[in-house]
């Protein structure tokens, strides 16, 4: 993209963007699926043009629902010593965490790798049905805005290295055995992922503001 | 004017950060919304310079418990042994697991320091009004921002292995308090990070 030239005292803030990291203004120019923009100045990447974004998203969110509570309460995996078993799925994680006093770590986990990634998938699928069917609910911006503020509390990647972790750790002590509730963690997981990766927020955006024109 | 440049500030306009539209700057007297999103207006991020400060300092002075203290209690055939972060690496370094250590090590010691000082620097640059690195010091920043929250792993491990190893008496691992300080560590400097504005280090560029 070409740098903007100071040429001119009227500018119009419409054919314009701005780098959200160096707050250069740019000419607006309307790429293709699959382009991606980089500003010339500090080489931040400023959109990134998506094939379908919208049914896209919004059957990703779906599925990812759809794991959500398979994931949660299915157990995550089993430990065989000696006899003793122990199985935990992740509410046990965080009821652990409580009823050893550690109520903040608890909080934490419970917010990191329950609370936000439900919402996240929640609230896409919210706006993504609205957009594809040119409904104006209600908040649809306020409900985007705060997927995109919550978008890196949710950490269920970073849980995943744990588990994968905690495996290693404990392969020596004990038997363990996997469960079903950690094949759709990962399910839910790279779903997620791949959500929030493919989500083209800039198209989001212009369309959540034609959903609102288009019911005036 | 004769700048290769222009920023929007210099144009008279906010960018939304969270919607992306440019807006005309009004008088300043309101407090402005973006006419596309409804969000909160800012030419700059508010005090972002007094708050990454407070909130790096914080982080700073978590460290030391969080690295200190132990992080989780290990009880083997009735044997107590508290392990701090280190020590829980040098487990795995003897038990010849040293991809493993190596990650460990990186997620909750290098990463968590490197962000603190990282970000000091910057911000110890844009006081000093250095106009060189920009692109360097920007890129910094990025890495920064996307490795923070990989240091979380820790408490994971620390949740998945608390709730499985709990048999009896004899064998159980429990959490220790290094592990509250830990996750307000990470906590504290993902707020930083967010609370930065990185538009601070070109402005006058």
């Amino acid at each position: 993209m070409a740098k903007f030239q100071l040429n001119t005292r009227e500018i119009d803030p419409e054919g314009l963007i701005a780098c959200p990291e160096c707050d250069l203004l740019i000419r607006r120019t309307e790429p293709g699926p699959g382009v991606k923009c980089f500003c010339p100045r500090c080489r931040s990447i400023l959109f990134h043009v998506k094939r379908n974004p919208v049914e896209r998203t919004l059957i990703l969110s779906l599925t990812g629902l759809i794991f959500f509570v398979p994931a949660m309460v299915l157990p995550i995996m089993t430990l065989n010593v000696l006899g003793l078993e122990q199985s935990a799925n992740v509410i046990q994680w965080v009821s652990a965490l409580f009823r050893t006093g550690f109520h903040m770590v608890g909080i934490v986990v419970l917010l990191t790798v329950a609370v936000i990634p439900l919402l996240k998938l929640l609230l896409l699928f919210y706006v993504s049905m609205a957009i594809r069917f040119k409904v104006d609910w209600h908040n649809l911006g306020s409900f985007f805005r705060f997927y995109q503020r919550m978008d890196e509390w949710g950490m269920l990647e970073i849980c995943m290295l744990g588990i994968l972790i905690s495996i290693i750790k404990l392969k020596d002590l004990a038997q363990i055995s996997y469960g079903i509730g950690l094949l759709c963690f990962v399910l839910l997981l790279t779903i997620t992922l791949i959500a929030s990766v493919t989500l083209d927020d800039h198209k989001y955006w212009s369309l959540i503001k034609n959903v609102k024109s288009f019911n005036r | 004017m004769d700048k290769e440049h222009l920023t929007a500030r210099e144009a008279g306009l906010v960018n939304c950060l969270d919607c992306h539209l440019l807006a005309i700057k009004g008088d300043g007297a309101l407090q402005m919304r973006c006419p596309r999103c409804g969000a909160r207006l800012h030419l700059r991020k508010t005090n972002g310079m007094a708050r990454t400060w407070a909130l790096l300092i914080t982080s700073l002075i978590l460290l030391f418990p969080a690295n200190l203290l132990p992080i989780m209690t290990v009880t083997y055939l009735g044997e107590r042994e508290p392990n701090t972060i280190i020590e829980g690496i040098e487990h795995f370094i003897q038990s010849g697991e040293y991809l493993i250590a190596l990650i460990i090590f990186f997620a909750s010691i290098v990463v968590p320091i490197f962000k603190v000082v990282g970000i000091m620097l910057i911000m110890i640059s844009i006081q000093k009004r250095w106009q060189t690195w920009l692109k360097h010091r920007t890129l910094m920043f990025r890495v920064i921002k996307f490795i923070g929250r990989w240091s979380m792993l820790d408490i994971f491990v620390i949740a998945v292995m608390v709730a499985l190893v709990n048999l009896g008496t004899l064998t159980s691992i429990k959490p220790a308090p290094a592990a509250t300080y830990f996750a307000a560590v990470v906590i504290s400097t993902m707020l930083a990070s967010n609370t930065f504005d990185t538009r601070l280090i070109w402005e006058g560029a």
